[in-house]
């Protein structure tokens, strides 16, 4: 009886977390966690074409991040995730989710034929104000959106024309801009000098072209998501003291002196905000592989080589995120520079199930 | 294989004490049907209409209704059938905030608006990759005021 109703109590208490947590996980590449952190280090807001219609994307190439959303090797996409700045909260703007394949030469492939899925139509609620302001905005599916099978995909944001913006109204997207933008603003990305542009524009008549900065959106995934974060003491251009960068400046640290970047990972799940993860550090991706749990096979497939994995550590998801050292800055040796690692974690329940983590590569 | 099996003997040793758990990550939503063609904005309804759910009661009955983080149905706004539960999608970590009336917007999407100034809604719209219409449910929390626009872009 004493088990039984342990057992109970137990479902009980998972039933009553499931429902008041279980959110998906967006998965942006952006400086900071938009769910957790107090953003800091946001440029701007902008828009790929300052008037003109126009898609503004990230790339999820293979060779820097793999696993996102997994399903079993492939990705399902359960939505999008984004920042609207509002010139003008009274009216309603609208906008349209992008999925696109790569071009073969690289690049969003922006032909209709490069469009994974269009959802367009969408709109920002209303808001009884004339001033200008911010929705953070969640578009949920009701049917997953299937990715799998390419070398790089483009989950974005197409805004339509809108001549007004900013003087008097328009959308428009967050952003950290790298130093290279030359836009003189004292917080954004802060990679390596030379790391390559990571977010793309397409306008109508214009061959796509990259961007020197992040956006604040992304993709819903069910699985957890990983990020590696830079650490670079000399830097305040995440606008929080002692902060790693975990966008490209965790993609693209810079360890080739003087500048000697630290690095740390971030684990994030909303589906066990408290429960335990665990991140190893591999020689590189591997293809995609099932791993078994002690209780099950764990949910999503493993991108890392993990019969060569080194476990960087542990620990509780505390309020769903679990962020831990690997390096201190000025540690990474030199002789390190043009040599790939990759990072995998997974979320683990005490019956041995969970799921494995995104997975995301570091080249120095 | 070693060193990941005694990774997972420490991590489950470790928090076995925090809470017994069954993965909750849920099966796929089911797939929504066809529909001809986008449904009229619904009446307003009255958001103390909602009801708990009944138990039992299979996820078909609900079709045009959306499940609340707290277990009640509301009515679907905009004519949308199959729309996945708002618990998914509302913020992480953010209290749920009861549902307090709804506003249309000049774009002629009605939204519920929630104490906390969140919105939330539902709506069918056009899946290129399917071929049909299907559900979305969305939801929007109010944020602080943005950095400045931009002027340079490329």
């Amino acid at each position: 009886v004493k088990c039984l109703s342990a057992t109970a109590g137990a479902v009980l208490f998972a039933a009553s977390l499931a429902a008041q947590y279980s959110q998906y996980n967006p998965f942006v590449v952006f400086p900071q966690d938009p769910e957790r952190q107090f953003i800091t280090c946001a440029s701007f807001v902008g828009r790929p074409d300052l008037a003109n219609a126009a898609e503004a994307h990230q790339e999820i190439n293979a060779a820097w991040l793999r696993g996102v959303s997994d399903s079993q090797g492939g990705s399902l996409v359960f939505g999008f995730y984004h920042w609207a700045a509002d010139e003008n909260l009274s009216t309603a703007e609208s906008y349209a989710v992008v999925l696109r394949t790569d071009a073969p030469g690289g690049g969003p492939d922006a032909s209709s034929n490069g469009v994974i899925v269009r959802v367009g139509g969408l709109t920002t609620p209303p808001w009884p104000s004339l001033s200008r302001g911010t929705w953070r905005m969640t578009d949920g599916f009701a049917t997953p959106v299937s990715v799998g099978g390419v070398q790089a995909w483009f989950m974005g944001i197409d805004l339509p024309a809108s001549p007004n913006w900013p003087a008097s109204d328009g959308q428009s997207l967050y952003r950290a801009d790298t130093p290279a933008a030359l836009t003189g603003a004292p917080v954004g990305e802060d990679p390596r000098a030379g790391a390559p542009e990571v977010t793309w524009g397409i306008v109508a008549g214009r061959a796509p072209f990259t961007t020197p900065w992040t956006w604040l959106m992304g993709v819903l995934s069910d699985t957890p998501n990983l990020h590696v974060g830079g650490l670079d003491p000399g830097s305040a251009r995440i606008g929080t003291p002692g902060a790693s960068n975990l966008g490209m400046g965790g993609l693209f640290p810079d360890i080739r002196g003087p500048r000697r970047d630290g690095l740390t990972v971030r684990l994030t799940d909303n589906f066990l905000p408290g429960s335990g993860g665990a991140i190893g550090i591999a020689p590189g991706f591997a293809a995609p592989h099932p791993i078994l749990g002690l209780g099950a096979p764990f949910f999503g497939f493993c991108h890392i080589r993990n019969l060569e994995m080194l476990t960087v550590g542990f620990g509780l998801l505390n309020g769903g995120a679990l962020e831990l050292p690997v390096a201190a800055p000025n540690t990474i040796p030199t002789a390190l520079v043009g040599l790939t690692f990759a990072f995998q974690g997974f979320v683990v329940t005490p019956f041995g199930t969970g799921a494995l983590s995104s997975a995301q590569a570091v080249t120095f | 294989m070693l060193r990941h099996a005694s990774l997972l003997v420490s991590l489950l040793a470790a928090f076995a004490g925090t809470a017994l758990l069954e993965w909750p990550r849920m099966p796929l939503p089911p797939i929504a049907a066809p529909a001809s063609a986008p449904a009229a904005a619904v009446t307003a309804p009255d958001p103390e209409t909602a009801v708990p759910a009944p138990a039992g009661t299979g996820v078909s009955a609900h079709r045009r209704e959306l499940l609340l983080p707290d277990g009640s149905y509301v009515p679907a706004l905009n004519g949308a059938e199959g729309a996945p539960p708002l618990r998914l999608f509302w913020e992480a970590g953010r209290p749920w905030s009861a549902i307090v009336g709804v506003a249309r917007s000049d774009a002629g999407v009605d939204w519920y608006v929630h104490a906390d100034g969140s919105r939330s809604t539902t709506e069918m719209k056009w899946r290129s990759d399917l071929g049909r219409l299907d559900a979305l449910t969305r939801v929007a929390h109010p944020g602080d005021a943005p950095p400045p626009a931009a002027a340079v872009t490329r």
